[in-house]
């Protein structure tokens, strides 16, 4: 084998291959010819050190990580549903306001399920209620 | 609570899904030192490799009800530990921008890699630089075979890649980082696989 050859073979030759006496026909070469054997060398070495830094544990214990770890994702979970309950909140805050600016008492007209061709479909998995309100302009659509 | 070693991850799943905190205890201390490196390769940043891998966490812990065993769970894992990294990555991308216009020279961030001083070694700033300028792909296969001892068959499972896939990327990102490492003193590429 020819030093050409060797320095293709190092390219791309597996690390455990980069070693004088590894395996033939590229160890018996780098073995015999110390300039070749230097280059193989530099390419392990800088292997090693990035090997290395990839085994450094993390600084926290897996215990401490994974406890950590669970809080935060209730904590998430828990703002989530927060948010999830914000529109329907919004939606019987509309209700109320708009029941009470018309001037009509208080007391919510009782809801009144559209009988014939719907106004609107509920969304897969949702019910939708249709509330009318003392405005005959205004008629208030909450899904739920 | 100890949980036996001998459970499968199946096992720690269903147990940690239906709340067994051991479990999921079990199942973090048995793939954090791979979800650790798979990060480090990532990200080449040991401090934001931290922050990463606790996101990680916490994803797993909210999604785990959803792993249904029809990948690997290694391979599941890694595909969300992949996905934290690039959310992690865009978010330091948009930082950096944003700050960019206000750091002069003097207000450069010292090296944070504790290797800093062995970063300062030539080849292995060769190393980084042309890892940092292979396709992402590459670079995962690269780093997970020559770096963290995966072996390619592994890897193809690992990525959902062929066998064949994962030993061209291995093959050119080995040629194209190896070539960078040696300089002058590599010799003319050949067009093979």
């Amino acid at each position: 084998m020819t030093c050409d050859d060797a320095r293709q073979l190092l390219l791309t030759a597996d690390l455990a291959e980069l070693t004088p006496g590894g395996p033939m026909p590229l160890g018996a070469h780098l073995a015999g010819c110390a300039d070749c054997r230097a280059l193989a060398g530099r390419v392990l070495a800088a292997a090693r050190v990035v090997q290395a830094e990839r085994d450094r544990p993390p600084r926290r214990a897996a215990g401490a990580l994974a406890e950590e770890a669970r809080r935060a994702a209730r904590a998430r979970r828990r703002a989530r549903r927060r948010w999830t309950a914000v529109p329907a909140l919004a939606a019987a805050a509309v209700v109320v306001v708009l029941l009470v600016r018309d001037g009509t008492p208080p007391i919510p007209i009782p809801p009144r399920t559209v009988e014939t061709t719907p106004l609107v479909d509920a969304p897969p998995g949702r019910h939708v209620a249709v509330f009318e309100t003392g405005n005959p302009a205004i008629v208030v659509v909450w899904t739920f | 609570m100890r949980v036996d070693e001998q459970l499968s991850d199946e096992d720690l799943i269903r147990r940690a899904c239906d709340g067994d905190t051991a479990g999921f205890q079990a199942l973090v201390e048995r793939w954090l030192p791979r979800m650790h490196r798979w990060v480090l390769g990532m990200l080449d940043d040991p401090d934001e490799a931290e922050d990463v891998v606790q996101e990680v966490l916490v994803r797993l812990y909210l999604k785990l009800g959803a792993f249904r065993g029809e990948a690997r769970f290694s391979t599941w894992l890694y595909q969300l530990t992949r996905n934290a990294a690039r959310d992690a990555r865009r978010r330091t991308r948009r930082r950096e921008r944003r700050m960019a216009p206000l750091r002069g020279d003097e207000l450069a961030a010292p090296a944070r890699n504790p290797a800093a001083e062995l970063e300062r070694h030539e080849d292995v700033t060769r190393v980084r630089h042309a890892m940092a300028a292979l396709p992402e792909r590459q670079r995962e296969v690269f780093d997970l075979v020559e770096f963290q001892g995966y072996a390619p068959t592994e890897v193809a499972a690992l990525l959902n890649l062929s066998p064949g896939t994962t030993r061209a990327h291995l093959f050119r990102a080995r040629r194209a980082v190896r070539a960078a490492v040696l300089g002058a003193d590599a010799p003319a590429t050949e067009a093979r696989p």
